[in-house]
């Protein structure tokens, strides 16, 4: 194996010649190739990792471009899905690197199957239900996973080791509720905020991949460009007083299909229905000032609709979180919408 | 006093920057400073007054154990940090 293109990584001691090896049999999988995605298989790449499988469900959109460094204007005139564009740039920048893309919505019947023959999996997607689908694949399948997320000018990234350390779920306990958090799509996201998760992300995968997770100690760490702070917390108890229901007592509520949006296309209407497996109450005075931002918004006490400025749908959000997505009958591109505007 | 600082992305949403708020617990250090800025108390407590699923504690770096009561003791030179999950990517 000829590893001169990876002279300066090797010269860095802590990989070496040794870690170079390990670093090239690695084999990662991808969730998600967006913004987070695009930069860490970016990262992945140059590194040469022995293999990488993305998957995404999406395609390259003008307003991507500010943040998602793989993609560009041709992709757009091609209409091309973001695992295709990605692996096409991914291929020009190294061959060495076995691609696997797949163009597909993550779920809880296709996710074992992902993260079959993987030594790790990273974390590039921009909603709650699929990380705690991923979380619950990683446990049962003992993989390592990284999970990152972003909004705004701010992130925050945790190694979880399954049956180790803990999980997203001893972290977050449950999904947030609708509208209780913003959403790159509601408080925007700086590029530089990106790149700097994305990084950090990548800089666990090679400590892992070249054989050094004793240098990936058991914290969350969480990151602002905007103020530039970088904090990092312990969660080295955080397992043991969590009674998880995932990693502790062994339920996999999200990979078994209990949990999960519940998603329905509406024949013959060009709509999707969307109803959240929990119940919710939503405050439409607070949807609405918040949502404002992306689009044309109206309300009144039964039901708040809103149509995004940059696009053909329309979403009428029902108080219980219910939601019809009218301009489309694909179940990805509707569940995408909900997890942009509505926010899990 | 203890000093309070909310997850970056709560801060500007809510305008809750990081200050000062007297209390020997958890929750009395957050009464004090909801009082301050009334707004972010929906966005970390339910409606039984305890942590959000999404939402941790950490006083000095470390999660707080009661989650429910917010009973964990805090010194005056302690620092309470209250982070929020994100979902962007
Ligand atoms: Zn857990």
């Amino acid at each position: 194996m000829n590893l001169d293109r990876y002279s300066r990584q090797m010269l860095f001691a802590p990989i070496g010649e040794a870690g170079q090896r390990r670093i090239r049999e690695g084999r990662v999988l991808l969730c998600g190739c967006g913004a987070l995605g695009s930069a860490i298989a970016d990262g992945l790449t140059r590194a040469g990792i022995g293999s990488l499988r993305l998957v995404d469900r999406d395609f390259v959109e003008l307003s991507n471009l500010q943040r998602q460094v793989l993609f560009d204007e041709q992709d757009i005139a091609e209409q091309l899905p973001k695992a295709i564009a990605a692996a096409r740039k991914l291929s020009k920048i190294n061959s060495e690197v076995a691609l696997d893309p797949i163009v597909a919505d993550i779920d809880f019947t296709n996710i074992l199957k992902f993260a079959e023959g993987v030594d790790l999996i990273l974390d590039g997607m921009d909603n709650f239900e699929t990380r705690f689908l991923i979380n619950d694949a990683a446990l049962t399948t003992k993989t390592p996973w990284v999970y990152g997320g972003c909004v705004g000018s701010h992130g925050q990234v945790l190694p979880i080791f399954p049956g180790e350390t803990a999980c997203l779920q001893c972290l977050i306990g449950d999904v947030p509720e609708p509208g209780m958090t913003e959403t790159c799509d509601t408080a925007g996201v700086l590029g530089p905020a990106i790149n700097v998760v994305a990084a950090l992300q990548v800089t666990a995968a090679l400590k892992l991949l070249s054989g050094r997770r004793d240098l990936l100690p058991p914290e969350l760490t969480i990151i602002d460009v905007w103020d530039g702070t970088l904090r990092k917390m312990s969660v080295a108890n955080l397992r043991a007083q969590s009674n998880c229901p995932a990693c502790v007592q062994g339920r996999r509520d999200w990979l078994s299909g209990t949990r999960g949006s519940q998603t329905t296309v509406l024949c013959g209407r060009n709509a999707v229905q969307i109803s959240p497996a929990k119940k919710q109450t939503l405050s439409f005075s607070e949807m609405a000032s918040r949502l404002r931002a992306v689009g044309e918004v109206s309300y009144n006490p039964f039901l708040l609709r809103l149509t995004p400025t940059n696009g053909e749908q329309q979403i009428t959000l029902f108080p219980d979180g219910r939601a019809i997505v009218k301009g489309t009958d694909d179940l990805a591109v509707a569940r995408g919408l909900y997890a942009r505007y509505v926010g899990t | 006093m203890p000093r309070v600082s909310f997850t970056p992305n709560l801060e500007r949403h809510v305008h809750c920057p990081t200050g000062e708020a007297a209390g020997q617990t958890v929750r009395a250090v957050l009464d004090a400073a909801f009082q301050a800025n009334p707004a972010a108390r929906g966005y970390v407590l339910d409606e039984h007054g305890e942590l959000r699923k999404h939402v941790v504690v950490f006083v000095n770096g470390t999660p707080v154990r009661d989650r429910r009561q917010l009973s964990d003791r805090v010194a005056p030179s302690d620092e309470v940090y209250v982070y929020q999950a994100l979902s962007g990517g």
